[in-house]
């Protein structure tokens, strides 16, 4: 009987020689197939970037964690962040480019009104910089305070800017006071901001970018009076010409929020100035495929 | 030999997996987050109560839970706030609002002192953009329980009010 069971063991342990290497030969396909597919996976998360999904559709969860996890995704994308587009001409709006990443704005400052409040609000760019006020405009930027100092004051958005020193600015203010201002005088305060921020920040890439539509009959219905998409256009013209004099630069992204009809849609919006977290994106993605390249 | 085996092939495809998930996580989970500070004495979380406070109440736009970081953009945290969460309105188009502090012993005090400055700046900012968000400003609740005190900044205030009581009763 001994011999018996020595003879068993011996069997039972040769057939199961014969099925582990095809098991470890399967078990090794697998894993390298797993890890070029996990690969493949964050190649492709860092070139499209989706990380600014609908703000509805997001969970709640720490901001401290999600800090540290754009900023360790953020340095992956940064290699492929960079455009590598040629030169762009001044006095015409910057021509698309290939995509950036989310990174590229982490530089980045973001100049404007209440429109501009809401990047920072719908968390779309964690770590760029937003300096923008409800009701700023292109008027009273240069004197309103509305920005913390973190020390309990308060300070003009210009100040701030100055003490962060950005490698790109990006600029968004008018809509407000446009109907009072019309677009000539309209421009020509833009001009001062713009020579202003010139001044300041001399090795910055400076980015105009246009005014949005509105949905004129929800807009007239809700600010009591009337200001037309033409109006904007025609202030959105003058600014291109002025940021072409200023050799900063031009960005229409309001070609990406228009519908067919040239108005910001009425689904998107409660006031018909004001957009929706959708449309947020659409600005966003825009800027992403519309950069000039970094010196 | 073979559990040496077994064991690198385990360890090579937890590091796999890992590889799979290693993505930018703000895919998943960026926009509005918990302002929760760690150490919280709270009983109630004030993401909690507010989120309850903002399903009771109607608003004239989408709200939101901002982020911690941003929040001290719109408030000068006194010392002894250790739980907080607010809700704006992210496209600037109302004023409305829905903020819940957590404060130990003795700073709820400081804190409605910083709540009043928020409210007169939000009126400043309004009065000329959108001056009929200003009643809503003029008729803000300020209401107080315990170590908690809330800012409600809608048409009807009354029903988040009431949320809060209850909650903290």
């Amino acid at each position: 009987m001994p011999q018996d069971r020595r003879h068993h063991k011996v069997r039972r342990n040769g057939g199961g020689g014969d099925v582990f290497i095809p098991v470890i030969i399967i078990l090794l396909v697998i894993t390298i197939l797993s890890l070029i597919i996990a690969f493949a996976w964050q190649k492709w998360q860092d070139i499209y970037d989706p990380d600014y999904l609908y703000p509805g559709d997001r969970s709640s969860s720490s901001s401290q964690s999600e800090s540290s996890s754009s900023e360790a995704s953020s340095s992956s994308e940064e290699s492929s962040s960079e455009p590598e587009s040629s030169a762009v001409a001044f006095g015409q709006p910057v021509p698309e480019s290939e995509r950036v990443a989310s990174a590229y704005f982490d530089d980045a400052v973001f100049i404007g009104d209440s429109l501009t409040t809401g990047i920072q609000l719908y968390n779309i760019l964690p770590d760029t910089t937003v300096l923008a006020s409800v009701g700023i405009n292109i008027n009273n930027i240069f004197t309103n305070e509305v920005i913390s100092d973190g020390n309990g004051g308060q300070q003009t958005i210009l100040d701030a800017a100055k003490d962060i020193q950005p490698a790109k600015i990006y600029t968004m203010l008018g809509t407000n006071g446009l109907k009072g201002l019309g677009p000539e005088e309209t421009v020509r305060y833009y001009r001062q901001l713009v020579q202003q921020l010139k001044a300041d920040h001399p090795d910055s890439i400076i980015y105009v970018q246009s005014l949005m539509p509105i949905n004129e009959e929800i807009f007239a219905a809700n600010y009591g009076y009337e200001l037309t998409n033409a109006e904007i256009d025609e202030c959105n013209e003058l600014l291109m010409q002025m940021a072409g004099e200023e050799e900063v630069y031009f960005v229409n992204c309001a070609e990406a929020i228009k519908d067919e009809n040239g108005e910001l849609p009425a689904e998107f919006t409660t006031d018909g100035l004001h957009f929706r977290g959708e449309y947020y994106n659409k600005w966003i993605d825009y800027l992403k495929e519309h950069t000039v390249p970094e010196a | 030999m073979k559990k040496i085996l077994a064991f690198s092939l385990a360890a090579l495809l937890a590091l796999s997996m890992t590889a799979c998930s290693g993505g930018d996580e703000s895919s998943s989970s960026g926009g509005s987050s918990s302002s929760t500070p760690s150490a919280s004495t709270a009983s109630v979380s004030a993401a909690d109560l507010a989120k309850q406070m903002v399903d009771a109440t109607t608003f004239n736009d989408e709200m939101i839970q901002i982020s911690e970081d941003v929040v001290p953009n719109y408030y000068n945290l006194p010392d002894g706030v250790d739980d907080y969460c607010v809700y704006l309105c992210p496209t600037g188009a109302t004023v409305e609002e829905i903020s819940v502090f957590h404060l130990t012993d003795g700073a709820v005090a400081d804190m409605r002192t910083e709540i009043e400055r928020h409210v007169d700046a939000r009126t400043t900012e309004y009065e000329s953009y959108r001056p009929e968000e200003i009643p809503k400003l003029d008729n803000a609740a300020i209401v107080e329980s315990g170590d908690y005190i809330a800012v409600i900044i809608a048409d009807d205030t009354a029903p988040a009010s009431q949320v809060f009581e209850d909650a903290l009763a």
